[in-house]
């Protein structure tokens, strides 16, 4: 995704957030009396994690120092670039459902269990297809069937009360 | 203790559990049985159906599912060279090859028998050993917990995934999560940003299945999965001889004490059991070039130790409270759920229920060994359904899971964000079973820490200087101390060459 300096990045924002998590400590007030308060362990935490990501960079620029002197420069740059591009591509379907999800998420309480999962399903199986195996009708029927099978299966015998939307 | 086991059979032996108790196995083994699926999905899913349940019932169906998940994995490893779950890698070495030469159906047989007997060896190990132990722990104060606790998540974290500070990361992550809400004995809300729904923090639940099963979907979908699983189900024969069976049992012994001492290490579990009995298997082999070219002590070796991490893992969950693995995190998350207090009391204060367990877990694993041979066909064409149609249906069920806790939208909400939390760790390489048992167990390292502290009148000292929490604190460092040694020597060698 970042390439060769994916550890590099996770390191970096796992620091912001522990200076992050470090700073809320201060609004936490202790209840009982005792020696250590509601904020003692997570200030721990989270200098913890702030050591940590710092050794986790370290360690991450001391193989990229390793690589460079190891491997002519330029020829792996060249390379890396392009099989980035290629890669991109593929990120599409991830972005995607993750769309559909959230977006299944959002309408359902105006929606409706029912009708919003058969059109999630729908989508979300189109897709996680490529083109030799989108078989439509077979998507639509088998959202449909499985949303209103797990539905009534979840509504009546286990009373979990899903969100009936502008059915109910 | 006998007494007890029998009032274990008799309170699991109704129409009923029996029943759930056999969907479960039949469940587990689909999920195991179709790659990308696992056992952990399955409990995952099947965890919100409990709900209603009374806790044998619910705990029966979870047991179900463990052993049927962890058994499944041997049909696409034989058939595909794809194992269904991690517990199955090694199984593939062998059992693929003897497919190939038209021994699959004998190589079933190996794998089938293999994981019954290491199943109910462990089972056998884990009824005798978790009481005592159980009662041992009772004895233990805040201190000693404390220092078993930390013990634990160093392990775990030192032990998953390929990088030290990653591991460690992930378990620090694990453990901030758990503070968001209520804090321990005082009740004060952390990090809840004004929020009110995260006054009680994060639920068990949407964590473990968006960490496991949503991120799941994301990954999948990048791939594009194709499905062109053709398996060949005519003419499989199963037969092999007594005799065959026979020489294989110092292979298998080894191999299932393998599995149940590796089960019982927390954070290494019947994904790495297998690998480790395989190769021990192959290094006391006399003829060890003959592994990987289709020789049944392979999958032995493989299926028998994995089966056996079951009742390994299940003894300090039992005993102690503590998960081994993610599949028993969520086992100690099914617990929860039905009001039991994991920990050294669970037995003293619900030992039907335990032996209950134990009653299931027997009975589960005669019916996991009568499936797989009778219903092999079945489980072989399940492998054809394909994925891009499976997993969005799965992930509706994830969201029913989820919503079904608390019958809020909020939750649905943690489960997308563990989610995508959990594709980001794959994508950057952090491990995410450090991550689950940090948030299972940082509570308890919290609660234990400060209890300690009020019982000392604020000094640090006990945790040092109580035997029992001194040894465990001292193991963990030379195991911190082992790890940090060995990847130092790695790194020398390497400069050498």
């Amino acid at each position: 995704m970042v390439g060769k300096y994916s550890d590099v990045f996770s390191g970096l924002f796992l620091l912001l957030i522990s200076v992050g998590m470090f700073t809320a400590t201060f609004s936490f007030k202790a209840l009982t009396v005792s020696k250590v308060g509601p904020d003692f362990m997570p200030k721990i935490i989270a200098c913890l994690i702030a050591l940590v990501s710092i050794a986790i960079i370290v360690s991450a620029f001391n193989k990229l120092k390793e690589k460079k002197s190891l491997e002519i420069q330029t020829v792996e740059e060249e390379t890396s670039v392009t099989v980035e591009e290629s890669e991109e591509k593929t990120y599409l379907p991830v972005i995607l459902s993750l769309a559909l999800m959230v977006g299944y998420l959002i309408l359902m309480p105006y929606v409706g269990f029912l009708i919003m999962t058969a059109v999630y399903l729908f989508f979300q199986m189109y897709v996680l297809s490529d083109k030799s195996n989108k078989r439509l009708v077979l998507f639509i029927v088998v959202s449909i069937v499985s949303s209103a099978v797990t539905y009534f299966i979840f509504r009546s015998i286990f009373y979990v009360m899903l969100p009936s939307g502008i059915l109910g | 203790m006998i007494e007890m086991l029998l009032a274990g059979f008799t309170s699991v032996m109704t129409i009923k559990i029996i029943l759930l108790i056999v969907m479960g196995v039949a469940l587990g083994l689909v999920f195991g049985s179709i790659p990308g699926l696992t056992a952990t999905m399955a409990i995952a899913i099947c965890l919100p159906i409990t709900y209603g349940m009374d806790p044998i019932a619910g705990m029966s169906l979870l047991m179900g599912l463990y052993i049927g998940g962890v058994s499944g994995g041997l049909i696409p490893a034989i058939l595909l060279k794809l194992p269904g779950t991690p517990s199955s890698i090694a199984t593939t070495f062998d059992g693929y090859p003897m497919a190939q030469k038209g021994e699959a159906g004998k190589a079933f047989s190996f794998a089938i028998v293999s994981s019954f007997l290491g199943g109910l060896l462990s089972i056998i190990v884990l009824i005798m050993i978790a009481p005592p132990l159980g009662k041992i722990a009772l004895q233990f104060g805040p201190f000693e917990y404390f220092a078993i606790v930390i013990f634990s998540l160093t392990l775990i974290a030192s032990l998953s995934g390929d990088s030290l500070p990653k591991g460690v990361m992930a378990g620090l992550i694990g453990i901030g999560f758990a503070m968001v809400g209520s804090a321990p004995i005082d009740a004060f809300p952390r990090f809840t940003f004004g929020f009110s729904s995260l006054d009680a923090g994060f639920d068990l639940l949407p964590v473990l299945i968006g960490l496991f099963a949503i991120s799941e979907i994301l990954l999948v979908a990048e791939k594009k999965y194709k499905n062109k699983l053709k398996v060949d189900i005519k003419n499989i024969s199963y037969k092999v001889t007594i005799k065959e069976y026979l020489d294989q049992k110092w292979n298998f012994l080894r191999s299932s004490v393998i599995g149940v001492g590796i089960g019982i290490l927390p954070g290494i579990g019947g994904g790495t059991a297998n690998l480790i009995a395989y190769a021990a298997a192959k290094n006391a082999s006399k003829t060890p070039e003959k592994y990987g070219e289709g020789i049944p002590n392979g999958v032995v070796a493989s299926e028998s130790s994995n089966n056996a991490a079951i009742g390994g893992a299940l003894v300090p969950l039992v005993s102690l409270g503590i998960p081994g693995d993610t599949v028993t995190a969520m086992l100690l998350g099914g617990l929860i759920l039905h009001g039991l207090q994991p920990g050294p009391l669970l037995m003293q204060n619900h030992g039907d229920v335990v032996f209950g367990i134990f009653a299931a877990l027997l009975i589960a694993n005669i019916f996991m060994a009568l499936f797989l041979f009778i219903g092999m066909k079945g489980f072989i064409r399940l492998l054809s359904i394909p994925q891009n149609i499976l997993l969005p249906i799965i992930i509706t069920l994830c969201v029913v899971g989820a919503y079904g806790v608390n019958s809020r939208l909020f939750d649905v909400g943690a489960l997308l964000f563990f989610g995508v939390l959990g594709y980001f760790m794959v994508k950057f390489k952090y491990p995410l079973t450090p991550l689950v048992l940090g948030f299972i167990l940082g509570p308890l390292l919290e609660t234990n820490l400060r209890r300690g502290l009020m019982l000392s009148q604020g000094d640090f000292m006990p945790f040092l200087t109580e035997p029992i929490a001194a040894f465990f604190l001292l193991v963990t460092v030379a195991s911190l101390g082992l790890k940090f040694y060995s990847g130092w020597k790695k790194k020398r060698r390497l400069k050498v060459y």
